[in-house]
């Protein structure tokens, strides 16, 4: 049996970057807050080392254990039997994936929210990608902002406006949606190899700029500035210059007195009663069951744990899962499409040092920023290239078949080159379709013998690979007009498990389609909360944090308004 | 031992642009990565190593570390293709250009040998300039005591 706790007002489940911002504007508003959390505080000291090997070749930072006992299964399609991904890319902790992310904090646009009736209006009906299951967004990108907003100046946000209130300015990112005022902080300085980037992006015609980052430009709220060592991928900051949620939002949550952490236990179900309203949570902490009575319960564990949760939590009123009585929990599940498209240099281009957030971005590929008549797809891809480079990782570097893979010639080749090899990010916009889904594993299980999570990535996606393709292209161009003389483009596929895991629990106004109400609420169970990008139907060219921050911080504001309605 | 030294000291000979990865102790490193973190994959690595020499033995009439230089390379190339002389080759790039800390990249041979300028406490602006000559900053993250 379960050993009873005093009941919380709310529990949120995970305090990652989802979960990590929302118990703030919770806790101040004097609601009783329980965290629960199956990772621990990690230690700047001990924990984040200027260390390739640590952080990218044994992922210590990251290698925490739950989440690589849970690890999904993936397989294409029904008829495959799934395997083990092998790496959870995510990781737990207070502060989640958020420690080791590399912080760069996108507003989506206008049009991601409006994607399906823009995309109609401008294009016809045949435009949208066969097969998806692609809606609006029940919200605008106007509802959104405010809450954007409060998430870059709480956080902490370093860029530069390229929209304020309708005036357009150059030096920032003159595709974004309108914004209220500056970011608080400038962007990051550009390296000498960026600044040379942004010039010849420049020359095509292009409108190139800074990209928006929650790490330090200079110092914020007590916290230092980034100071570009080159350890910033899969690591943590040791000058707290990431502004991850462990040493933001959280610290000043628990400064209130009103949230109470538990660290290092799991939930493993959610509990409902016979009217289908959710009373609280069971958690593993030291092999010990506890349950956590709350009035209301916030899910916000990632993507594939917030489905898994959800159909793990079978009970009379929900037979099928939680909040999946019109069997959406797992349905519209996507992980964006990305790529590197990388380039040789004939000079050295010196991005040693710097953070993958430093660099510049090219924003005339993505969304619906160029016309799509007659190009046969919709959406795009943003253009990043960036710094940091590790050693190892630089001498593995692709030969151009230029050089043998090893001896004096391969060292006298490494020895000239593997400094002048550039790196980018391409985010495409994705959509969800109706043969991508996650539900549970029939034959893996983790220890607790509960089933893994299953990912089906379904068939050819023409739209996300004619979109990637004609970027990369692009990013081919951009490359070659800066000089390089090796240009290396990967084969446009979609990702089998993502970092930038979309849906299964999508928001919508439609209950037949959607877990989640406009507001994140089940359409459901009235008293359940669901957090993080496992709510986002489509992905945008850019990655996912500060919108699901921001979604966060506005379904604890409207729980915050609403209390009595929703705590019933 | 002997046939993972005479391996890895073909695929990063010492030459006149510095040690190999023999003299860097990049040996160390994968000895100590398949004593503990890469305990996993002990086994097939050790049987990688044995099927080298069998293979060496077989072809080239003696066991690799028997075999002159030319001939290892030989044996080199003609395994190329495997997923054995993939695995040894990323382990020795990890001995050789990672932190002196786990044994390998003596006195900053490897971070050298590819102009790795080495992490630092700041990085300044200049630093970052393109074609810049920055001055190495020799030191290991985790102190003196590994390397300076
Ligand atoms: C290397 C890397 C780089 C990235 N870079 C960027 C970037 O530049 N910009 C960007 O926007 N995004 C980036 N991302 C993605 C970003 O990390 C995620 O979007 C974000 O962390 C998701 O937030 P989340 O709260 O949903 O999940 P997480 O931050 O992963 O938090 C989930 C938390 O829930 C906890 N949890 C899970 N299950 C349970 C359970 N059953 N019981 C208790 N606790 C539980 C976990 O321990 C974890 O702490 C990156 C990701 C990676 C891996």
């Amino acid at each position: 049996m379960a050993i009873s706790l005093k009941p919380a007002d709310v529990v949120v489940i995970g305090l990652g970057a989802a979960g990590g911002v929302a118990v703030l504007p919770l806790a101040r508003a004097g609601l009783k807050v329980a965290g629960i959390e199956a990772g621990t505080w990690m230690d700047p000291h001990l924990d984040f080392h200027a260390d390739e090997v640590y952080n990218n070749v044994r992922r210590l930072v990251t290698s925490s254990s739950k989440a690589q006992r849970e690890c999904p299964t993936v397989r294409a399609t029904t008829s495959q039997q799934a395997r083990s991904a092998g790496v959870h890319p995510m990781m737990n902790a207070i502060g989640g994936t958020s420690i080791h992310y590399w912080a760069q904090s996108w507003r989506l646009k206008p049009w991601d929210f409006r994607t399906r009736s823009e995309s109609t209006r401008r294009y016809g009906p045949n435009s949208i990608p066969a097969g998806s299951t692609l809606e609006d967004w029940p919200l605008t990108y106007d509802e959104l902002e405010p809450y954007y907003d409060i998430i870059e100046q709480e956080v902490g946000v370093s860029g530069k406006a390229g929209n304020i209130q309708g005036r357009i300015d150059p030096a920032g990112n003159v595709f974004e949606g309108p914004r209220q005022r500056e970011y608080p902080m400038p962007p990051l300085r550009g390296a000498g190899f960026t600044d040379h980037m942004m010039d010849a992006a420049r020359e095509l015609g292009w409108k190139p700029f800074r990209p928006p980052a929650a790490i330090n430009s200079q110092p914020y709220r007590g916290r230092n500035p980034c100071v570009f060592h080159g350890y910033c991928s899969a690591g943590g900051c040791h000058v707290g210059a990431k502004n991850s949620t462990a040493i933001t939002t959280i610290p000043e949550a628990v400064r209130t007195k009103h949230l109470t952490i538990f660290d290092k236990a799991q939930v493993t179900r959610i509990i409902t009663d016979s009217n289908g309203r959710v009373t609280g949570v069971n958690y593993i902490r030291d092999r010990k069951e506890y349950f956590q009575p709350a009035k209301i319960v916030l899910l916000a564990g990632y993507t594939y744990e917030n489905s898994r949760l959800l159909l793990l939590s079978k009970s009379k009123a929900y037979p099928g899962g939680l909040s999946n009585n019109h069997g959406q929990v797992g349905r519209h599940y996507f992980g964006h499409w990305v790529s590197n498209v990388s380039a040789l240099f004939p000079y050295d281009i010196n991005v040693w040092y710097g953070l993958p957030a430093q660099g510049v971005t090219v924003d005339e590929w993505a969304d619906d920023s160029f016309d799509h008549a007659g190009l046969g797809f919709i959406g795009g891809a943003s253009l990043h290239v960036y710094t940091e480079r590790h050693p190892i990782d630089a001498a593995a570097m692709n030969t151009y078949g230029r050089a043998p893979l090893f001896g004096s010639a391969w060292k006298k080749f490494v020895h000239e080159n593997a400094g002048r090899v550039a790196s980018t990010y391409l985010q495409t916009n994705t959509f969800p379709y109706e043969t991508t889904f996650l539900d549970l594993d029939s034959e893996v299980r983790d220890p607790l013998g509960d089933p893994v999570c299953r990912i089906t990535f379904g068939g050819v996606r023409e739209n996300e690979q004619r979109a990637l393709q004609h970027a990369q292209n692009k990013m081919e161009q951009w490359f070659r007009a800066a000089g390089a003389i090796e240009v290396t483009k990967p084969p446009a596929n979609g990702p089998r498990i993502s970092t930038h895991a979309y849906g299964g629990t999508r928001m919508g106004d439609n209950p037949e389609t959607n877990v989640v109400d406009r507001w994140g609420f089940s359409h459901e169970a009235p008293n359940l909360g669901i957090l993080g990008a496992s709510v986002m139907g489509s992905s945008g060219a850019r990655n996912p944090t500060l919108t699901l921050q921001a979604l966060a911080w506005r379904t604890a504001d409207h729980l915050v308004k609403n209390w009595k309605s929703l705590a019933g | 031992m002997k046939t993972l030294v005479a391996f890895i000291d073909r695929l990063i000979p010492s030459d006149e642009l510095g040690p190999g990865a023999v003299a860097s102790g990049a040996q160390i490193y994968i000895d100590r990565a398949l004593a503990g973190p890469n305990a996993s994959e002990k086994d097939t690595f050790v049987q990688g190593l044995e099927s080298v020499d069998a293979y060496a033995q077989r072809v080239h009439g003696a066991a690799l570390a028997e075999l002159s230089a030319e001939k290892r390379d030989e044996v080199l190339n003609e395994m190329i293709e495997s997923p054995f002389f993939n695995r040894a080759r990323i382990l020795t790039l990890e001995g050789m250009f990672s932190d002196p800390y786990y044994g390998g990249n003596k006195n900053f041979a490897g971070w050298d040998l590819i102009r790795y300028p080495g992490p630092r406490p700041a990085v300044a602006a200049g630093d970052q300039a393109l074609n810049a000559d920055v001055k190495p900053y020799r030191m290991s993250a985790y102190g003196i005591k590994y390397g300076h």
